[in-house]
């Protein structure tokens, strides 16, 4: 079933197809939100808020976007909306996503989201989008409401960061 | 901005697979003459190897999420309702960025397939 379609029948009230989408979309939502927040509390909530955006305003949906644009911007500002509160309240509290214990010999993978971790928040979400998505730069850009050239100045960024991190 | 610079800046998207046609080709044509830009795609191969294996250990949702947000819409009612600014600024700024066709070549990185140009002594071909 395109997705298109789905979020047509979303817009008609169809529970149905609801539960498709929340299946297609809530651990891509989840992953996305806690690499952007590092809280899982966080991430949780902005997987709900941002699914029943999709319920509430399935007919809003253009169509000159890819469904995945469109859903990844509902949950990028719940979860930046959730960022500035957290922030007003204890930036600091935010554990890092990996606790690094250099007793432990960590995966590879574990070392790859260290590095992540170290980056901008702004560098992480586009790392996210790109690589997990496969958003392109434009669709990055639009979602954001910000030039390309700042997509992909940070995407440039967040490479040599990552390449000297790995090393 | 020199060529190695544009070449650099595109490398990544690039390898996520989400260049256009286009611009593929034209990093593609660069990539042939020049080896720093070689290398450094070849870096950026496991790299981005590396952050798809690494993001999809990131955790789903929790199961019990599922009931709860299911609930949370029944509650809500009918969709239709006004959600605010989020969905109408969004829909609003979005252009449209779809390139139905899938790009061709046989490098599958991410899942999604790259054009690829075989990296050989004596230059570089394109598939
Ligand atoms: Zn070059």
């Amino acid at each position: 079933m395109d997705e298109r379609d789905t979020l047509a029948r979303i817009a008609a009230g169809d529970e149905a197809a609801f539960h498709q989408f929340y299946n297609a979309y809530a651990d891509r939502i989840h992953r996305f939100a806690l690499t952007m927040l590092r809280s899982r509390h966080l991430a949780e909530d902005v997987v709900q808020e941002t699914l029943l955006a999709v319920w509430k305003g399935a007919q809003r949906f253009r169509g000159t976007s890819k469904v995945s644009t469109w859903v990844f911007g509902i949950a990028r500002n719940q979860a930046l909306s959730l960022l500035r509160r957290e922030a007003r309240a204890a930036r600091d509290q935010l554990p890092p996503m990996v606790e690094p214990d250099p007793a432990i010999a960590i995966t590879r993978q574990e070392r790859v989201l260290a590095a992540l971790d170290r980056l901008p928040e702004e560098q992480r979400e586009v790392v996210f989008l790109a690589f997990y998505e496969g958003l392109s730069y434009r669709d990055i850009a639009s979602m954001m409401e910000i030039p390309e050239g700042t997509v992909k100045s940070r995407m440039y960024h967040a490479k040599r960061a990552l390449l000297e991190y790995l090393r | 901005m020199t060529d190695c610079e544009r070449a650099e800046e595109l490398i990544p998207w690039y390898v996520a697979g989400s260049l256009s046609d286009e611009e593929s080709g034209e990093l593609a044509m660069h990539l042939a003459t020049c080896d720093p830009c070689r290398a450094e795609l070849a870096r950026m191969v496991p790299l981005a190897m590396d952050l798809q294996a690494a993001l999809g250990t990131v955790p789903g949702a929790p199961t019990e999420l599922r009931e709860t947000v299911t609930e949370s819409a029944k509650r809500s009612g009918a969709p239709g309702i006004d959600v605010g600014s989020f969905l109408l600024g969004l829909s609003m700024g979005m252009s449209a960025s779809g390139r139905g066709d899938p790009l061709q070549g046989d490098l599958r990185i991410l899942g999604r397939k790259v054009p690829l140009f075989r990296l050989q002594q004596g230059g570089t071909e394109r598939d």
